[in-house]
């Protein structure tokens, strides 16, 4: 167990180091961030003496050899809009998109968990129909004309919750419940998929076979290994919750991560997206370590080496 | 035996009486597609009845019935099924729940799939405990779970009661899913296929472990099986199953010394025997049908010796009736089928004047020599196990011959096929392909070469793409070799039985045995030298296993093909093999002769091998023959001989030094044991 934690952290730092680099080579694709920064009344001089300044001026490769040497000291440089450390402007932003992308991970897999399981339970067939159809007409929808008709039956018409910005917890139900419903329609059919895959088990047949009545059936016998297809992209996703709930945090001008990033990437604000980057891929390298660990615990047959 | 109409009392010693079950299947179209069609028979206390049957016969649906466990789709449309006195069909969920694991229960056939992987296995035994003695205590439950451990035979039970199934090999998870049906002590135990998926030393030793378990608590057994040697052995009376019904029904000797049915008649005829050899095998033809398209009449007559071309039989479903008050038959012509089973004996018996094998005067066209192969387990980077998975592996195979090799799972047999197709690298030795070095080719040498040695593998259902037309799977090694002709692919598929319309259809249209027919033709498609069957005709039932062996016999005689012939079955390795192998942890520990490693095995292992197959007539006399325990762990196999810490022989010198292969006084005949017999 220790030793297979030690090789997946020095696995993870060389993840994270890929993805900085190619983060840093497509940033110098995106163009010239001095003529941005610079009023349009500006000389070339004045944009060499930018360039010089902000060491945009030396060769890319030299660039790439001192940017990393900082990097791996945590310092990702200041940001080019605001003088602030690109990584406080990222840090500052993260417990915004945390408590969106937890709070919507909560409302897709409790959803998905209770009405996996009542499809399975009921006897009615139009029960089972009635969940599967709003489920896919939910993921039919795009994230945005949800949420913009959310807002506009909740927000101005009923007036009950606002409509954009973060603080109460009122701030958090419809960018919640757009995000989470999406979510939903997705962990829904794998679990269904995984019950139904479990159900074909002769363990089943077995507890059946012993006398075992069918709700002990289906939440001792069938729920732990149904559960282990889910865990796995429950936990991809919620590395992508963190990271890119671009769309969504738009919608509802909520501050996050996500929107930090966009918004750096049309200002060329490099050591902004480079430490967004950083800080997502932080997040997706430690879910996945957690997801096999839980793994482990989950299932006897998978060891941990 | 059976009353034709419903009886008002059940004898006393009834346990479970079946009258005139029928079950049905929703088909596609909404119309019903009768898959059990009334099905009466009774079982008494203490004894084992055997129910025999293909695929598809409806063996084991007949069982899942009565334990009211038929899957969406299946009803039961008519008959009674009762159980101690009380109708189980009409029964609510809420009582049946007290039946079921209390007054009977079943043991399935894949001990991976039976057991929860996710639960321990003391609590997947008392959970059946506790549902039905809810005021045992906990500790109660616990030291009851211990001794159902030990009764089965299980070492360490208190340790062994918090492990989980993967923890567990296959024969001990299979006393496991034992210890748990007999739980509450049922008067009825169902075995499906209760050693089909185990190696044949484990199914004697898990047989003889169900045999003692039910002779302390008296319980009856339906034992569900394709095997007619295991229902021979150990069923005190048979009914014999084909396409929904009980065509035959008798005490077990008497069935198989003079079978009455032909259908009966044709599977034991289609046998190859352990310990003769025959020049033949009778092989049923066609193929159990479609039960959408049952034929007319005796479903059995299209393909039937006898029935085959009376207008009788293909009229009239012939009932099945008492010919004696212990022996019923569904059949218009019976008295006939002893006289054709008699002629098949002579047909396929070896004349005692025959000539002796053809000398060995035939180039040798796959040689091995020495072969190793080294697996590095785990993580590279970090501590590595090394598995030796062959070791020292020689033989060297003439042209026409058939090598077969046999061992259990585990043995290597199946990685050496492998190394010999240059799938997976050898880690030492060499290969000869007709002489010239077949290991050191590389890139286009080696794509050309490889044609001369093709593969046939176990599952005919993942071997083929359901998508291709099976005219493309047969062409597609020609169009790589750029020899492709459309007249070919029709002459391959006539050499293997199959019409030249075949090709236009896909995969998923043929029935098992014919998709192995299409998988042999394609391997015949560049002309090889050499065939590896990997367990090629193992998946398939008996009456078309038969089909399939002679069928490739009959290629052998006709293109002069080498076959290298990997199997778990020694009767069929006994009967196509020229020379035989037997592998145990990656080495070969008895080499020669078919006939003298068959009638004097020389090695313990291989003497225990034989001694664990069950017998079609007489039970054989296995007391200290079977091997102990389980397969050694590979990764850490036993200092000197790796067989001694299963083996009956074992001496301290065994411990000490590894017995060379070498002949004990007879060339030609090798076996690697200190104490071979010669």
């Amino acid at each position: 167990m220790a030793g297979f934690i030690i090789k997946r952290l020095l696995q993870s730092i060389l993840t994270i180091a890929g993805v900085i680099t190619a983060a840093f080579f497509l940033t110098r694709l995106a163009g010239d961030p001095a003529i941005l920064l610079l009023p349009p009344e500006a000389t070339a001089a004045d944009a060499d003496r930018l360039r010089a300044a902000l060491g945009l001026d030396q060769p890319l490769i030299v660039q790439y050899i001192l940017f990393m040497g900082k990097a791996a000291t945590g310092d990702f440089g200041m940001s080019l809009r605001q003088a602030i450390p690109a990584m406080d402007l990222v840090i500052e932003r993260v417990p915004a998109t945390l408590e969106l992308a937890l709070s919507s991970f909560a409302v897709g897999i409790g959803l998905a968990f209770v009405l996996g399981i009542l499809m399975r339970m009921t006897r009615h067939g139009w029960v089972r129909d009635v969940i599967t159809w709003i489920a896919l007409g939910r993921q039919a929808i795009p994230i945005f004309s949800f949420g913009l008709v959310l807002i506009l039956i909740f927000s101005i018409q009923l007036k009950w919750l606002p409509s954009y910005g973060r603080g109460t917890f009122a701030h958090l139900i419809l960018p919640a419940l757009t995000l989470g419903t999406y979510e939903l329609a997705l962990y829904l059919r794998l679990f269904n998929a995984s019950l139904a895959a479990e159900q074909r088990n002769d363990y089943v047949r077995t507890a059946f076979a012993k006398g075992q009545g069918r709700i002990q059936v289906l939440l001792k016998h069938m729920l732990p290994n149904a559960l282990l297809p889910l865990v796995t992209v429950a936990g991809i996703n919620l590395g992508m919750l963190l990271g890119g709930t671009v769309v969504t945090e738009t919608v509802f001008s909520w501050p996050g991560v996500g929107r930090l990033i966009v918004q750096s990437v049309s200002q060329r604000d490099f050591p902004v997206i480079i430490a967004g980057v950083f800080l997502i891929s932080l997040v997706f390298v430690v879910i996945n370590l957690i997801v096999d660990i839980l793994y482990g615990f989950l299932d006897p047959r998978v060891r941990l080496a | 035996m059976i009353p034709q109409a419903m009886p008002a009392a059940e004898p006393a010693n009834t346990v479970l009486s079946v009258r005139n079950l029928s079950i049905d299947a929703r088909g596609a179209d909404g119309k019903p597609i009768h898959l059990v069609q009334d099905v009466s028979f009774d079982v008494f206390e203490h004894e084992v009845l055997g129910i025999v049957g293909e695929s598809g016969s409806g063996k084991s649906l007949t069982m899942l019935a009565v334990l009211g466990l038929l899957g969406p789709g299946l009803k039961i449309v008519s008959g009674s099924i009762v159980l101690r006195g009380q109708e189980l069909t009409s029964m609510a969920f809420a009582d049946l729940q007290k039946v079921r694991g209390k007054a009977v229960s079943i043991i399935f056939q894949d001990p991976l799939t039976t057991l929860n992987p996710v639960l321990r296995i003391g609590e997947q035994i008392a959970e059946a405990i506790r549902l039905h003695n809810p005021n045992k205590s906990k500790a109660e439950v616990k030291a009851r779970v211990i001794e159902l451990l030990s009764l089965v035979g299980i070492p360490n039970p208190e340790r062994r009661f918090s492990q989980f199934p993967n923890e567990f090999s296959g024969g001990m998870r299979q006393r496991v899913v034992i210890a748990m049906a007999m739980a509450n002590e049922p008067d009825l135990l169902i075995a499906d296929e209760p050693t089909t998926a185990l190696d044949v030393t484990i199914q004697a030793q898990v047989m003889q472990v169900l045999a003692e378990v039910r002779a302390r608590t008296g319980a009856a057994m339906v034992l569900i099986t394709h095997d007619l040697g295991l229902v021979s052995e150990y069923a005190d009376r048979l009914a014999v199953m084909y396409s929904g019904r009980i065509v035959e029904q008798a005490p077990g000797e008497e069935l198989f010394s003079d079978a009455k049915h032909p259908y009966t008649a044709g599977l034991i005829a289609s046998l190859p025997q352990i310990d003769h050899k025959v020049a033949s095998l009778y092989s049923i033809p066609g193929f159990v049908p479609d039960p959408r398209k049952r034929p007319s009449g005796c479903p059995f007559h299209p393909r039937c010796a006898i029935g085959r071309d009376r207008p009788e039989c293909s009229a009239t479903d012939p009932a099945l009736r008492e010919i004696t008050p212990v022996r019923d038959v569904a059949c218009h012509f019976y008295e006939e089928t002893p006289a054709w089973l008699g002629q098949q004996r002579q047909i396929s018996a070896i004349p005692a004047d025959a000539p002796e094998a053809t000398k060995d005067d035939t180039e040798v066209v796959l040689k091995v020599s020495h072969l190793e192969k080294v697996f590095n387990i785990g993580g590279a980077a970090f501590r590595s196990h090394k598995l030796h998975a062959l070791r020292d592996i020689s033989f060297d195979l003439r042209s026409g011959k058939t090598l077969g090799i046999v061992g259990e799972s585990g043995c290597g047999k199946s990685t050496l096929a492998r190394v010999l197709l240059r799938l997976a690298d050898a880690s030492g030795g060499d290969v000869f392909l007709n002489g010239a070095p077949f290991f050191q080719l590389k890139g286009n040498a080696l794509r050309q070469r490889r044609r001369d040695l093709q593969v046939v593998f176990q599952d005919p259902y993942s071997s083929l793409d359901p998508r291709m037309k099976i005219h493309d799977v047969i062409a597609e090694p020609m169009r790589i070799a750029g020899s492709y002709s459309a007249e070919r692919v029709t002459q391959l598929l006539a050499h293997v039985g199959l019409p030249p319309e075949a090709g236009q259809r896909r995969s998923p249209e043929f029935s098992g045995g014919q998709r192995q027919r299409i998988a042999i033709a394609r391997s015949l498609a560049l002309n090889p030298d050499v065939l590896i069957l990997d367990e090629a005709v193992s998946a398939l039932d008996v009456s078309i296993q038969a089909q399939v062996i002679n069928l490739l016999m009959k290629l052998q005689k006709e293109m002069g093909l080498t076959y290298v012939f990997i199997s778990h079955d020694l009767s069929v390795v006994r009967h196509i093999s020229d020379e035989v192998m037997v592998m145990y942890l990656g080495r070969v520990i008895e080499q020669g002769a078919t006939e003298d490693v068959f009638d004097c095995p020389s090695h313990p292992y291989t003497r225990a091998l034989l001694a664990a197959i069950p017998q079609i007539g007489g039970k054989s006399d296995t007391e200290g023959m079977i091997a102990k325990g389980d397969l050694p762990n590979p990764m850490n196999p036993p200092s000197g001989c790796t067989f001694r810490t299963r083996c009956p022989m074992a001496q301290p010198l065994c411990a000490e030094k590894e017995p060379p292969l070498v002949d004990h006084g007879h060339p030609g005949h090798e076996a690697a044991c200190h104490f071979a017999q010669a």
